[in-house]
């Protein structure tokens, strides 16, 4: 820990006006001068005596690593330091939150005292993302002393602030489920609790899927026969695009909770989940399940929302993309930028099922003023609805996620029209 | 390990320091003027003023105000219309309390300033050692011959070790707060 001297300004101030009192009276002759500089050397001698304190030290400590946007999280500052001395401190340069107690600032300036001393303060979740929480500076000064220290005694941990949870009822379905145990309906027969069709008794054939009824009108055994239950891929495709500003970031928050949302529900079905993230910053998860999938997921979520906060954590992935063939691909983007809806139509035509979750941010647009600003809006609504056609014309079925009703309205929608879909390719087996 | 609270100054503080810093400034000014009652001494005044209100606005530029104020307490001590010490000494006084204003004003510009008590009381403490010191120095500076330069030095010598032990005499620690 490398400590910085702080002068204060009256140091110099009567070390100049002392000596120089006193080489006046020197040079000139007269005592008098000395008169008008000895109280400032006095002064300045005083103020030197009370040396800075040296042995500074200190640790950040939260009470909990990951939140919840909106929650409160607590944390605890020691410090300590040698002898007495009047000593602020200050947690600078956090991201991602907002001061809670002390506000507007998280800094303390302790009355003139000795060390070691507990610190609290509390700190709200704002915005989601893992968020550096800065560096705690000290500084600290003899009562009366001229001459002060201040140091980087510690670095903040990182909190990670998770997406607010959103409820989801219903699931979209994957195009061609695993052979993994899960609840989604396999286009394969097999055992089940869902009916699938009724066909003639094979040789084989377990006694207990006779179908009794049948076989008594047609006088010949039936068996009934069930959709197994498996498990799917889905790749939720994010738009890590954002424009500069509160507006942009709340785009990628909104974006974020949804595949946070999408995501979730599928894992805790023991769906592999994979996340691809394209824009100013990049990720790429492949697809995997259970909890260490969720945990994988959050992460890279997180970092993805830390990036919009801070330029320094943007990333470019180096890893090979892999899209498995039965995967579902999801994207989730605001149509912003042209690069994710082209994407999922490259995924298209390699015969992936795909999806999109268009994010609405037209209540993020500035408020319109003049008539070039209300036509700029509607060319940009307008595009938009282009983009979407373009999806939609090449198979790739769209709905908008509302920012007051959520997502769930949109999964419906899309689970409806992929549902028919799927039927028809069953069919055609 | 204890707990503690940070000390918060009130909205305004600094204002209100700043002012009695200006107002210290220009009474010490008009002594000086008065004492001097030359136009020099009016101009001089004036920029030692004015250089009071810049520190304000640039503390880094304290040492500018502290040195004009010598000089021109010094303008009163010399010269043919020479001026008493002790009717000098509020002035030096004045230019001393200045200076300790202006620094706790400058440090109450800052991200969490402390209440400035015992700044100030410190200040209070920082304006007596400058008057005993001048005094006592005057005084002997008032010894003819070499006899004086002498006295100078030994009671120059004297100030600055007993400002040193005055400091030293130990600082009363702060009360835990449960």
């Amino acid at each position: 820990m490398k400590l910085r001297l702080r002068i204060d300004p009256r140091l110099p101030a009567y070390l100049l006006a002392g000596f120089g009192g006193l080489v006046a009276a020197i040079a000139t002759g007269q005592p008098e001068l000395a008169a008008l500089g000895a109280p400032f050397i006095a002064l300045a001698a005083m103020g030197m005596r009370a040396s800075p304190p040296t042995d500074l030290g200190g640790e950040v400590v939260l009470k909990e690593a990951r939140v919840i946007e909106g929650d409160l999280v607590e944390g605890t500052i020691e410090l300590e330091w040698d002898g007495d001395a009047e000593v602020d401190a200050i947690l600078t340069a956090w991201r991602g939150v907002q001061a809670d107690d002390p506000a507007p600032e998280i800094a303390w300036a302790l009355p003139n005292g000795a060390g070691p001393v507990r610190l609290t303060f509390r700190l709200k979740a704002e915005s989601w993302g893992v968020h550096d929480l800065g560096i705690l500076w000290v500084r600290a000064r003899r009562r009366g002393g001229l001459v002060g220290v201040e140091a980087k005694v510690a670095p903040a941990p990182a909190l990670a602030v998770l997406p607010s949870a959103l409820r989801l009822d219903q699931l979209l379905k994957p195009a061609e489920p695993r052979a993994v145990s899960g609840m989604h309906l396999s286009s394969l027969r097999g055992q089940g609790t869902d009916f699938a069709e009724l066909r003639p008794y094979r040789p084989g054939d377990r006694l207990r899927d006779l179908s009794w009824g049948t076989s008594a009108r047609l006088g010949e055994p039936w068996v009934t026969v069930h959709h197994p239950e498996r498990t799917g891929t889905v790749v939720l495709l994010l738009d890590a695009s954002f424009s500069d500003g509160s507006a942009g970031v709340e785009a990628l928050a909104r974006a974020a909770r949804a595949a946070w949302a999408v995501a979730s529900a599928h894992v805790s079905v023991q769906d592999r989940v994979g996340f691809l993230a394209t824009g100013r910053t990049a990720a790429w998860v492949a697809p995997e399940g259970g909890r260490r999938a969720r945990w994988t997921l959050i992460d890279e979520l997180l970092s993805v929302g830390g990036a919009a906060e801070n330029e320094t954590r943007r990333r470019r992935h180096s890893k090979r993309v892999v899209m498995p063939a039965d995967a579902l691909v999801v994207g989730i983007t605001s149509l912003r930028v042209p690069a994710v809806p082209t994407e999922l139509l490259h995924y298209r035509r390699a015969g992936h099922a795909t999806a999109a979750l268009v994010i609405d941010t037209s209540d993020l647009l500035p408020a319109v003023e003049g008539l070039g600003a209300s036509a700029a809006r509607r060319i940009w609504l307008r595009q938009r609805d282009i983009e979407v056609s373009r999806l939609e014309r090449s198979g790739v079925p769209t709905a908008l996620v509302d920012p007051v009703a959520g997502v769930g309205p949109a999964l419906s929608s899309l689970r409806r029209r992929m549902g028919s879909t799927r039927v028809a390719s069953a069919w055609a087996h | 390990m204890r707990g503690a609270v940070g000390l918060r100054a009130q909205p305004g503080t600094r204002a209100r320091v700043g002012a009695a810093t200006l107002a210290a400034g220009v009474l010490t000014g008009l002594s000086a003027a008065g004492l001097g009652a030359t136009t020099n001494h009016v101009w001089g005044a004036a920029g030692y003023v004015g250089l009071v209100a810049f520190s304000l606005l640039a503390p880094a530029s304290l040492w500018a105000q502290v040195v004009a104020g010598q000089i021109m307490a010094g303008a009163l001590l010399l010269g043919a219309d020479a001026t008493p010490w002790w009717l000098v000494l509020p002035v030096v006084a004045g230019v001393v309390a200045t200076a300790e204003l202006a620094s706790i004003a400058a440090r109450l510009d800052v991200v969490v300033p402390r209440p400035p008590s015992t700044d100030l009381r410190g200040a209070f403490r920082s304006v007596l050692v400058a008057a005993v010191a001048f005094a006592t120095v005057a005084l002997a500076a008032g010894l003819p011959g070499p006899a004086g330069f002498l006295a100078v030095a030994l009671a120059s010598l004297a100030c600055a070790g007993a400002a040193i032990l005055l400091m030293g005499s130990g600082t009363p620690t702060g009360e835990p707060v449960p």
